[in-house]
């Protein structure tokens, strides 16, 4: 069963073996899926955003780790 | 080296808490340089003695400091050529997994950009040793502060032989970590004997020594990827620390042991007036006040509605992973992965910090 594995320490989640990493830009290590800087409606769609991106990379073939970027 | 060894001038790297100067609010902070010790570089001055002493403290946030890497690089070789520092230590950070991964940033910065010797102390299970451990010195620590009067003499006592640029022994014999390094070393024997006593001590059940340690880096075949989504079933797994209030699993947020799986039935989104979060290692105030920023569940259940995906299994399954014990979190990973599969899921969503 494949696994993203969504973080902003994405050189930790390499070394531990996981192989699907998304690295959402605008979040930070302690809110992967939030940018409260945005209103409401902005951050809702920008989180839409990143969880069709995670979905996306978990259709991805990988060989090995490999960090995606949102 | 002449007798009369010249002293030397430490710079001592911080985060706000180990330096006594605040709390969780405080890991935002950007990085500033006291002059003297702060601190446990008291202990690090107490023990240096006549030696050297501690001329500077740069103190940053852990949160800050991810991300911000080369702000705190320009702060440290400032305070560097200011304080004419010959030596940088940083920590110890016992298990306290981002101020570990700082510290050994700091000494990898020093090393390479500043040619400086530096050196740190944290625990086995911190990240920030898997990660960094062959490129920079690590002495190893226990999990917590306790063990702070035992590790301070051997920071200073290894400090000081780095910064007299001494020749160093192996790694066991020196207490640092092993780096996976060879250097070359004249013996009696050949190559074609060594392996030989090798085995033999091997097949004996006695104890031997490997000249070539193996990669010990996790490897995980990769899972053929997720087909179609309007047919995929998707599940939320994370180590955050989401619960719903009242935490009736009683997860820890610090060297956690158990997990739970709490219903999201029925719900368009994870709202903060049923869920929380308990997690020693990150702020949670943002994804207090939302808790989708953490598990996105109302992205997803939208999804859902409109056919995007088959659907979200309707439960959460969470643990906290600060500072948790490699051999617990093993265990909780699988039985998570047991679970989730059981319940039918076709792909997993791990929001992780």
């Amino acid at each position: 069963m494949p696994t993203v594995i969504v973080t902003c320490l994405q050189d930790v989640a390499v070394q531990v073996g996981a192989n699907r990493i998304l690295r959402p830009h605008r979040s930070t290590f302690h809110r992967p899926f939030g940018v409260p800087d945005l209103e409401l409606d902005r951050e809702r769609a920008w989180r839409r955003g990143a969880v069709e991106a995670a979905l996306k990379t978990l259709q991805q073939p990988v060989e090995g780790p490999q960090v995606f970027e949102y | 080296m002449s007798e009369a060894r010249q002293s030397i001038n430490v710079l001592h790297f911080l985060n706000p808490f180990f330096a006594g100067i605040g709390g969780e609010e405080s890991n935002d902070r950007g990085p500033q340089v006291e002059v003297g010790s702060r601190g446990p570089g008291r202990l690090l001055d107490q023990h240096l003695a006549s030696q050297g002493k501690v001329v500077a403290t740069l103190i940053c946030g852990d949160n800050y400091f991810m991300g911000h890497e080369s702000e705190v690089a320009a702060a440290l070789a400032a305070a560097v050529k200011a304080h004419g520092v010959d030596l940088v230590i940083a920590g110890p950070a016992f298990s306290a997994g981002r101020y570990g991964l700082a510290c050994g940033w700091i000494c990898e910065f020093a090393n390479q950009q500043l040619s400086l010797p530096a050196v740190t102390a944290m625990s086995m299970e911190n990240p920030g040793t898997e990660f960094r451990r062959r490129k920079i010195y690590i002495l190893p620590t226990g999990e917590s502060v306790k063990s702070m009067p035992e590790v301070m003499p051997r920071l200073v006592q290894f400090g000081v032989k780095l910064a007299h640029r001494q020749a160093l022994g192996p790694a066991e014999a020196e207490g640092y970590l092993p780096r996976g390094l060879r250097y070359n070393e004249r013996v009696g024997k050949t190559a074609a004997a060594r392996a030989v006593d090798m085995v033999l001590a091997k097949v004996r059940g006695e104890p031997y020594q490997t000249e070539i340690r193996l990669e010990d880096q996790e490897r995980v075949t990769p899972p053929a990827p997720l087909g179609p989504l309007d047919q995929a079933v998707i599940a939320i797994v994370t180590e955050m620390g989401f619960l719903p209030h009242g935490n009736p699993d009683r997860i820890a947020s610090s060297r956690n042991k158990v997990w739970g799986r709490y219903s999201i039935a029925d719900m368009n989104a994870v709202s903060a007036e049923q869920f929380m979060y308990i997690h020693g290692g990150y702020n949670t105030q943002d994804v207090d006040q939302d808790p989708n920023r953490g598990v996105p569940v109302d992205a997803l259940r939208d999804m859902e509605r409109e056919g995007r995906i088959k659907e979200l299994i309707d439960e959460v399954f969470s643990t906290c992973g600060n500072g948790g014990a490699l051999t617990e979190m093993k265990r909780i990973g699988e039985e998570m992965a047991r679970e989730v599969k059981r319940r039918g899921a076709t792909a997993v969503i791990i929001p992780a910090t």
